[in-house]
């Protein structure tokens, strides 16, 4: 049987579909965003009107806008604990030590937990008055913390919620990279009179380097657009306690100024673009000078 | 890895999308939807499906008296009616008749979200609702809602806990300057607190001032109304309030938790007194019934002027409607003294139309209530339908007030959770920054008000003492006895 000649245009009309959906709710709507930051919109009475820079400029002038971008960059210190614990679960369930599916099932069990169960229950744990973890402290004779009322505690709170959440995702992601370490590498390794800490730091961690950037990039954006956690979690606390996401929420939403919201999205876009590219450029390099 | 930097890319830039739903989806409008000759959409709160019947029952009532007019009812969580009504009016697809609290109300109504219903209801508002309540849905002189359901408040004790801390239901004070005095022997922190009020998130402090005859306002020697936070009495009076919170005596979420936190504490036996609405009696019973058993219920606690407070839940008819006539008519239809009798059957809250209340169901427990042992919520019942026709809505009728609150509770909230160890009077320079910002708001009000053909804000617009309506006129008809 002959095969029939492709159309040239047949890949561009597969394309399509996917194209349409990306182009009306993702390109659309980030143009939108980019239009409703330059201008002063009323959905109620479909007004709108342009003025320029001036969301930005007032964005700049808010102090709170710029104490809850330091606290996006304080939550991005949730990354490498996240990294760790997560590559360490990784590595133990990877060991196929007795009971290792079980863990493994517990330790992914946080992730398909919906985020507000998770943030009320850490509430109550975390209450200042009656949560155990201060119950706790005070019988070790130390000092409970206000965690759910006092900057920095809330961030910390929020960190707990998100790294209890988040650790058994990047998990499953590590373990699938550990799949792909070619075990004659280890076995080389061990021949060579390598022990297991010397196989890791070896031959382990730098066939785990893309999976480390990645999740690095990844746990990264997530930190610095963090919502759910805090608007749980330390609801009610003042503004410049909070990150830049839930200062965009409440401006949408709360207080009606669409164009300084879609300011500060806009603003917290760039920032976590650069902030990406940063990161990647930094771990090319460092992974340059290695190789 | 050199796909990477695309990858990048695309990520930060997903991570913005998430910011984006503030979108003009354009649309159609709501006669492309209607199948009937009208069709009107209905908006309620957190309704369904305890009042399902109730609702659909009034609404076929209104149908019947007006063939050819379909009510299509969607009840929309509390929480999520905002971002839903915005999303709703980008794209020009916003409910004609919409429920909404007081609070809520007016920032919308400051959006002009709402279409003017002088002229277009069927009959004489004034005559029908609660003045003070009706007062609420009146912004710059135009009637921009029709109050529904109201609360008020009553005082409910845990006689249990209330003994635990030495007190018994002759001696604990029942006004706040004497609570607040008994609320520092009383407390074991972390243990008990006397009572507990929302401060900071939700704060009822400019409701109390305002209760108290202390209005944070004046008018300057042009007669323009100004912010007026910083005045001796008025500072004394929030000082009060801050130094109790900051000595231990109430609990630590009276400053970050709003509402929510009343029931988790008194439920749990940590504060013996609150003031709150009738209807959180039933929310107590349904979680401890040994705590509903200990609870008395006693008049509310009132500022220095002696009225009750009300909060309204008012129903208001889009700006975007096709149908405003028919619109108002469905929320006159739903805001009828009739229907809200019903509706006051199934719940514990009070009508806006003094004529429902003459019904001896405002006097005490049912025959039913009693068979059930619901006594005690009747006896709520009954104590806040004595209080209602004093009652006034503490609420500035000002589309700027949501705002202003919100100003105002972050800078308290700043103070409230100040360091101990915090420099110089943080209190009187909070207060200093909220008036400044406070005057900025009104500023912004009155230009956009005079802008569209509306008269500028006024001490008329301020629950003051001087214009309180008299209890005679807030409520026509007072409760049987």
């Amino acid at each position: 049987m002959k095969l029939r000649t492709h159309h040239p245009a047949a890949p561009y009309l597969f394309m399509l579909p996917a194209l349409a959906v990306l182009g009306v709710f993702l390109i659309g709507s980030a143009a939108q965003v980019v239009y409703y930051s330059i201008g002063s919109y009323n959905p109620f009475t479909d007004t709108y009107e342009f003025v320029g820079g001036a969301n930005y400029a007032r964005l700049m002038g808010d102090g709170v806008f710029w104490r809850a971008l330091a606290n996006a960059f304080l939550y991005l210190l949730v990354t490498p604990v996240l990294i760790v614990l997560s590559l360490v679960c990784a590595l133990i369930v990877d060991s196929r030590v007795k009971g290792s599916p079980l863990l493994r099932l517990l330790f992914f069990l946080p992730v398909v937990t919906p985020t507000i169960v998770a943030a009320v229950a850490w509430r109550l744990l975390l209450n200042e008055e009656s949560g155990l973890l201060n119950v706790v402290l005070t019988a070790l004779g130390l000092p409970g913390a206000n965690w759910l009322t006092t900057h920095p505690f809330t961030l910390i709170s929020a960190m707990l919620v998100t790294l209890w959440k988040g650790f058994g995702f990047y998990m499953m992601v590590f373990l699938a990279a550990l799949v792909a370490v070619p075990r004659e590498l280890k076995e080389a390794a061990a021949i060579d009179g390598a022990g297991r800490m010397g196989t890791f730091l070896n031959v382990t961690l730098p066939t785990l380097r893309p999976t480390i950037v990645l999740v690095s990039i990844i746990s990264s954006i997530s930190a610095l657009k963090v919502f759910d956690e805090l608007f749980v979690t330390v609801r009610g606390v003042p503004p410049e306690q909070q990150t830049v996401v839930p200062l965009v929420y409440s401006l949408a939403f709360e207080r009606n100024d669409f164009g300084l919201a879609c300011a500060a999205g806009l603003t917290l876009f760039v920032v976590i673009l650069a902030f990406s590219l940063l990161n990647l450029w930094i771990t090319r390099r460092a992974g340059g000078r290695d190789a | 890895m050199n796909g990477c930097p695309a990858f990048a890319v695309v990520c930060a830039f997903v991570a913005s999308i998430s910011l984006g739903s503030c979108g003009d989806a354009g649309g159609g409008s709501n006669a492309d939807r209607a199948d009937a000759a009208v069709t009107l959409e209905l908006w309620t709160l957190s309704l369904r499906p305890t009042f399902t019947d109730y609702i659909e029952r009034t609404i076929e009532g209104f149908e019947s008296e007006h063939p050819g007019v379909e009510v299509v009812w969607v009840d929309v969580p509390f929480g999520a009616v905002e971002r839903k009504l915005v999303a709703a009016a980008a794209a020009g697809r916003a409910p004609d008749v919409i429920n909404m609290s007081d609070l809520m109300f007016a920032r919308f109504a400051g959006a002009r979200a709402f279409a003017a219903l002088d002229g277009v209801l069927p009959g004489d508002a004034a005559g029908r609702y609660h003045a003070g309540a009706l007062d609420v849905g009146r912004i710059g002189g135009e009637l921009y809602a029709l109050p529904w359901y109201l609360t008020t408040q009553t005082m409910i004790v845990n006689t249990d806990l209330l003994e635990a801390g030495g007190l018994t239901l002759e001696t604990v004070a029942t006004d706040w300057p004497g609570l607040r005095e008994q609320a520092i022997d009383f407390a074991e922190p972390g243990e008990r607190s006397l009572f507990t009020q929302p401060l900071g998130q939700d704060s009822q402090l400019l409701m109390m001032l305002l209760a108290d005859g202390l209005p944070p306002f004046a008018e300057d020697a042009g007669g323009a109304l100004r912010a007026d936070l910083t005045r001796g009495e008025v500072v004394e009076f929030i000082r009060g309030w801050v130094e109790v919170y900051r000595s231990g005596a109430l609990p630590r979420a009276a400053a970050t938790n709003g509402f929510e936190h009343l029931i988790e504490v008194y439920q749990n036996e940590r504060v013996a007194v609150l003031n709150t609405g009738a209807n959180f009696l039933g929310r107590v019973r349904g979680v401890s019934q040994r705590v509903y058993d200990s609870s008395a219920v006693l008049p509310p606690i009132t500022g220095s002027l002696g009225r009750a407070h009300i909060a309204v839940m008012s129903l208001s008819v889009s700006a975007q409607s096709e149908h405003p006539e028919l619109a108002s008519a469905l929320a006159w239809h739903l805001t009828s003294p009739e229907a809200q009798l019903d509706f006051c059957r199934l719940a514990t809250i009070l009508p806006s139309t003094p004529a429902s209340l003459s019904d001896p169901f405002f006097a005490g427990a049912t025959p039913g209530e009693l068979e059930s042992g619901d006594a005690k919520v009747a006896e709520a019942r009954a104590v806040v339908a004595r209080a209602l026709p004093g009652a006034v809505a503490f609420t500035p009728a000002m589309e700027a007030w949501p705002e202003m609150r919100r100003v105002f509770e972050d800078g308290i909230k700043r103070v409230l959770l100040a360091p101990a160890d915090a420099p110089g009077d943080l209190l009187e320079s909070q207060l200093a920054s909220i008036e400044s910002r406070w005057n900025g708001l009104i500023d912004a009000m009155n230009t956009a008000r005079v802008a569209t053909g509306g008269r500028a804000a006024t001490m008329d617009a301020i629950p003051t003492p001087k214009a309180l309506p008299s209890a005679d006129r807030a409520g026509a008809a007072g409760p049987a006895r």
